[in-house]
């Protein structure tokens, strides 16, 4: 009923589209002067530094050559230019006994940018610094925007962010993907879309995040428990799916992507339109895409139902006054996923007979269709956000969010009685609050704190897989950052309550209602310091608590896609983690850059899945038995970045992986441990080409290299060894050209190149089938530039 | 600050005065159904010549996955005999069978004697295509002995024909011996 009564709204889409930018249209304004073609009320400023003692160079001259304007900066550092257009600018600095150099920037909105200056005035070449890795927080983080998120464009959520050292996926098939941070996924990897918490299913490690990847303009991602902020669940890390933040300056624009993939046939149009009004501060953005795609194939053989089809729309209207704000989000997610049919299988037998065969029994043509087994899932989100400045101080802000989940799983077979019905519904309701007063205070602190409820009910209809459940969680947190010359210590502390009632019925169908309530503390502590020569050490040490989820407290059902047989245990308690990190960055160099972070996370009463060693047997025969259970563990391992500019034009970019994992309790591997990953792309920039025809060209080359998991055995795998290691060749390209005054972004990226046949222990679906071959994604984009009416 | 608290907790209010209207305390998980299970799967021998004389013998899962585990019961028969085999796949007391014959193109019974010689198994019965299906066979026990009969039946949309393809719907054991 739900669903139809969506895709009903989902119909209305193009409507609305076509709709609102008329009315929005005429609610511009019209105003009787020949006004400029786009907005040129921008201003760029900040601050010029000398970029090992981080003071001031007051008198420091910046030159914009596209502008031929020039500025001094002032008693402070600090300069300014007025009356700036939308575009992209070079800032070139200069100050005597400094190296001079010219940073460039696109310019979309007001901006800030500090701009450093090196007193060795041997290094007398400029440097064009195309993006700047400064540390600003002691935490491991990485952030993919700009042209490499650009690159991923067309892959989801899950995938684009495996870019990221120390971030990998967990995969069912080719096209549920779940992230994994430092081994751990699933509710331990909390995600904040729009800066929602997002809630939904999270303990299913074929339920892949509900989020539209082509909505976000920055991922970032915080690596280690970052609990304080978000919530003490965060035990692995923070996702953060950010889009560019509302139009600043009166006038509308807009963008129309379109992707394609040649493995899949996959066709994704994407488009945005956003504006402000000119005589209020009101700014709208409005973003859908879709997405559909057929069955993907292997080197080998086509993978019968695996298609899938996305639907997105998502709403944004903000008023910003200077004092005082407030924004209303809204988006709709639907997406219908096929499940690769020759996964389901009815026992240990079967999935002995499954791997023996070595491919899928069945692999058919390439199709469209989506048949059973497949997923049906909706995420809505409303979100409504006000803030109001607190003097000079700071604001206050308060969010408040609805979510909706609904889960639809169909198995491979209808039920005869009801054959339209999903066999298992899972719906689940959160209502989350925030209220949050972020300050900066005189005296070199900065900080927030705040308080957060979370409440959720989640119902089921069908198969039990978790029960019934009302749970509610507060909690209250301070976290401050203290900043004086070159040292930032920060601190943090959160205590959140959560009440839990379940009600499920036990094997005589008898109603049983267990309540929990829990308490968990989170708290951290670090430091980071700029010892200069571009160096920068940062050190966090913090704690965190994960209570168990109803899934891991009262799991009873069989998974058919391992023949595996899962249980709960009703009486398990949080686990505890402690999170040791060290980063150090070596950056704003004109050839070597990068960073290296190292972690070491112990886990007390970590909670896992672990095969039992007598298997359940049932009248289909028999199945591995799972049963959660807790363990003192213990995570560690690097993340590893580093670029090297041979040239001003020739780069090459490394990233590398290492986890460890184990329960030290009894000495045994975890499984489901990302194995060692090493990435590496080597970029040309060919510039302008054709006499101005092609801009920003450029091409690359890379490979992914992914090691076997050795740290894994019977134990951990008791049906199929570790796959093999396997390398995969990437390929990238792309330049912008002009069709009139219609400027066309044209990149291609192509993976395992060499249509290498592998598995990869991350995906779920390793024992029937090798994972895709060669894929070639095509994007066309749009910017839409609208001439302001006159 | 106070004066800040303020909607934050009428919000806070309405929020939880929207979800406790909307779905009320009386919600319960709905008792669990019986759906199209197989419970039981029932063997019935009689020896070719000497009616009457019907061995038959149960394996049998009433209450599903993750309760007691099935018993593997034993059958008895007599050395050098031949018998002529019904099988009954049931949910509880409901006969299966008839859906197992609407789709027999689908479905295949494969029996497996250990050791081999124990017994030889002929399935009796064909589908449309005159492939065999195997709800009613013949056995021929050998010498008297002890061994296992696994009784399989696999479904085969497009791929009948071997013991190794599809999804098993039954796998059943039973202990037999030959005297």
């Amino acid at each position: 009923m739900l669903r139809d009564l969506i895709l009903r709204k989902l119909l209305l889409l193009p409507l609305l589209l076509t709709v609102v930018p008329v009315v929005a249209q005429s609610m511009l304004p019209h105003v009787g002067t020949s006004s400029p073609v786009q907005d040129c009320g921008l201003t760029i400023s900040g601050k010029v530094l000398d970029h090992d003692t981080r003071t001031a160079l007051p008198g420091a001259t910046i030159y914009i050559p596209q502008l031929d304007r020039a500025a001094i900066a002032d008693a402070y550092g600090n300069y300014h230019f007025h009356h700036v257009c939308q575009g992209t600018y070079t800032l070139k600095v200069s100050f005597i006994g400094y190296a001079t150099e010219a940073y460039s920037y696109r310019i979309t909105t007001s901006s800030v940018r500090d701009l450093q200056l090196h007193s060795d005035a041997a290094m007398l070449r400029s440097v064009e610094v195309v993006s700047s890795r400064l540390l600003t927080e002691s935490q491991a983080t990485e952030v993919l925007s700009g042209r490499e998120l650009e690159q991923t464009r067309g892959l989801s959520l899950g995938e684009s962010l495996e870019k990221l050292p120390g971030v990998s996926s967990f995969q069912t098939g080719p096209n549920v993907s779940k992230p994994v941070i430092h081994g751990m996924s699933g509710s331990r990897v909390l995600i904040l879309n729009n800066g929602v918490r997002h809630e939904a299913q999270q303990w299913g490690d074929e339920h892949a995040p509900e989020i539209d990847a082509l909505a976000a303009t920055e991922l970032k991602v915080v690596k280690g428990a970052a609990g304080v902020r978000y919530g003490s669940d965060a035990i692995a890390g923070t996702i953060l799916v950010n889009p560019s933040p509302l139009p600043d300056s009166a006038g509308m624009s807009g963008n129309i992507g379109l992707i394609g993939n040649t493995n899949g046939r996959m066709g994704t149009i994407a488009g945005l339109l956003q504006g402000r009004l000119k005589q209020q501060p009101i700014s709208w953005r409005l973003h859908t895409s879709v997405k559909k795609a057929g069955d993907s194939h292997t080197p080998d053989y086509n993978l019968k139902n695996t298609g899938f089809e996305e639907q997105n729309l998502a709403a944004t209207l903000g008023y910003n006054k200077e004092k005082f704000g407030a924004e209303a989000y809204y988006s709709l997610f639907h997406t219908k996923i096929g499940l690769l049919s020759s996964a389901h299988i009815g026992n240990t037998t079967d999935l002995l007979y499954a791997i023996e065969r070595g491919y899928p029994e069945q692999t058919g043509e390439f199709s469209y269709n989506i048949a059973r087994p497949y997923q049906d899932v909706n995420h809505q989100l409303l979100k409504l956000k006000g803030y109001h400045t607190t003097g000079n101080l700071g604001k206050l802000l308060f969010t408040y969010a609805l979510q909706q989940n609904v889960r639809d799983e169909y198995d491979k077979d209808a039920s005869k009685a009801n054959p339209e019905a999903p066999e298992l519904h899972l719906d689940l309701l959160t209502h989350t609050t925030e209220l949050v007063w972020e300050h900066e205070l005189p005296s070199a602190i900065s900080g927030s704190m705040g308080v957060s409820t979370l409440w959720q009910d989640n119902t089921y209809e069908g198969r039990m897989f978790v029960p019934f459940y009302r749970s509610f969680t507060a909690g209250a947190f301070v976290e401050e950052k203290w900043r004086k010359d070159n040292l930032q210590l920060e601190a943090g502390l959160r205590y959140d309550y959560k009440n839990m009632d379940v009600k499920r019925r036990d094997r005589e169908n008898n109603l049983q209602q267990p309540s929990y309530s829990f308490h968990n503390l989170s708290g951290s502590a670090g430091a980071l310091v700029d010892v200069g020569y571009h160096f920068t050490f940062g050190a966090n040490v913090s704690y965190a608590s994960r209570s168990p989820h109803a899934n891991e407290l009262f799991a009873d059902g069989i998974h058919h896609g391992t023949a595996s047989y899962e249980v709960g245990n009703p009486d398990m308690v949080s686990e505890h983690a402690i999170n040791a990190s060290a980063t150090i960055n070596y950056h704003t160099n004109p050839k070597l850059n990068g960073g290296i972070s190292f972690f070491y996370n112990t886990i007390s009463n970590f909670i896992y899945l672990q095969p039992d060693t007598v298997p359940e047997l049932t009248i289909r025969g028999s199945y591995l038995s799972y049963f959660y259970k807790q363990a003192d563990s213990r995570f560690y391992g690097a993340d590893l970045s580093l670029s090297y500019a041979f040239t001003d034009r020739l780069n090459l970019d490394t990233k590398a992986t290492i986890v460890r994992a184990y329960n030290f309790e009894e000495d045994q591997y975890l499984p489901n441990i990302p194995a060692n990953r090493l990435n590496a792309e080597l970029q040309y920039e060919l510039g302008e080409l054709g006499n101005g025809n092609f801009k920003d060209s450029f091409v690359a080359i890379g490979g992914l290299a992914v090691a076997r998991q050795d740290r894994s055995d019977e134990q951990t795998d008791p049906y199929m060894a570790a796959p093999e290691g396997y390398f995969l060749l990437q390929a990238e390209a792309g330049t912008k050209i002009h069709i009139g005054r219609q400027p066309v972004e044209l990149s291609i990226s192509g993976n395992n190149l060499l249509n290498t046949v592998y598995r990869d222990y991350q995906n779920r679906l390793r024992f029937f089938a090798a994972e895709t071959a060669r894929m070639l994604l095509i994007r066309v984009n749009l910017p839409l530039l609208f001439k302001t009416e006159s | 600050m106070k004066k800040l608290l303020r909607p934050y907790l009428a919000v806070l209010l309405m929020g939880s005065l929207i979800t406790t209207t909307s779905c009320g305390d009386d919600d319960n998980p709905a008792p669990v159904v019986d759906r199209e299970t197989i419970t039981t799967v029932k063997l019935s021998l009689e020896p070719q010549g000497k009616e009457g004389t019907l061995v038959t013998a149960s394996y049998e899962d009433l209450d599903g996955p993750g309760g007691n585990p099935p018993v593997i019961p034993q059958l008895t028969l007599k050395a050098g005999t031949t018998y002529d085999v019904d099988l009954t796949i049931l949910n509880k007391t409901e006969n299966l069978n008839s859906e197992i014959i609407d789709e027999a193109n689908d479905h295949q019974v494969y029996y497996t004697s250990t050791p081999a010689n124990l017994m030889t198994v002929t399935v009796t019965d064909k589908d449309s295509q005159n492939r065999p299906l195997g709800l009613t066979a013949t056995i021929v026990t050998g010498n008297a002995g002890t061994g296992e009969l696994k009784v399989v039946l696999k479904h085969q949309p497009g791929t009948k024909g071997s013991p190794t393809a599809g999804e098993t719907d039954v796998e059943a054991k039973f202990n037999v011996v030959v005297q």
